[in-house]
């Protein structure tokens, strides 16, 4: 019970979507206490009106109900949040996504789970590492070791040299 | 619904917990009760949200539309949130 994980909104979207998928089973580990969930009001809020919006309001309402039961759960204040967003800030291609891997960072999250791997530049790996979610499934059925934030950046920059959609020009060299 | 009265741990549940809160995993007996408790719970809503998808299977929605629409309800929030600081 000592990992400590962000999950990002995308988790929660695609496990609805994706029965038995990574993302599901994410969820079934959180439910059963398998690691701390790090998380925020602002995440929750933005995973409520995504779901909502792909799934419907009673799905939304649903999901908000499981994820404030999750037995280990810390929510990062705004207050908390803030004081390091300046700190990661240079290393997100969007502003928008500072918030959550601040409040990831100020929550003493191991990683940040996520589908979407566009939205860090590589100096991001050293502050909060990013992680997919087929990649912490496994961790945590302890079928790999738990993935170090050179692993999670080396598997990034595989993704970023074979994508097309990465962030121009970077790699895990930086 | 009537209360139900506490079984006392046997002991080689005593001897378990003390284990696990000597490791770290809980800080004493009644922390170690909510969190048996709050997992109980969020076990009986995820039923309730994987019953919710039972009964009324989600249409597919492609990893790309779920980014698109996270991007722009993200930046709204964001948006909302450069105009609203903190006092």
């Amino acid at each position: 019970m000592s990992r400590r994980l962000f999950l990002d909104t995308t988790v929660f979207a695609i496990a609805y979507g994706e029965e038995g998928g990574a993302s599901d089973l994410i969820l079934d580990a959180a439910v059963a206490g398998e690691f701390t969930v790090v998380s925020s009001e602002r995440l929750v809020e933005e995973a409520l009106r995504v779901v909502g919006k792909l799934h419907g309001r009673r799905v939304a309402a649903s999901l908000r109900s499981t994820i404030f039961e999750f037995p280990s759960l810390r929510m990062v204040a705004r207050l908390e949040w803030e004081r390091v967003l300046p700190l990661l800030k240079p290393f997100v291609r969007d502003p928008a996504d500072g918030p959550h891997f601040a409040a990831a960072r100020s929550g003493h999250a191991h990683a940040l789970v996520s589908d979407n791997r566009r939205s860090v530049l590589p100096g991001m790996f050293s502050l909060m590492p990013l992680a997919r979610p087929e990649t912490v499934v496994k961790a945590l059925r302890d079928e790999v070791p738990w993935p170090t934030p050179e692993r999670l950046l080396k598997e990034w920059g595989e993704w970023a040299r074979s994508s097309s959609r990465a962030p121009p020009g970077e790699g895990p060299t930086v | 619904m009537a209360a139900r009265s506490h079984r006392p741990f046997t002991a080689g549940e005593r001897a378990l917990l003390e284990r696990f809160i000597e490791a770290g995993e809980f800080r004493d007996e009644a922390a170690f009760e909510e969190f048996a408790i709050r997992r109980a719970l969020a076990q009986l809503r995820l039923r309730e949200l994987r019953e919710l998808r039972a009964s009324r299977p989600p249409r597919r929605v492609s990893r790309e539309r779920i980014l698109r629409e996270t991007r722009r309800v993200r930046r709204q929030m964001w948006r909302e949130h450069e105009s609203a600081p903190l006092p």
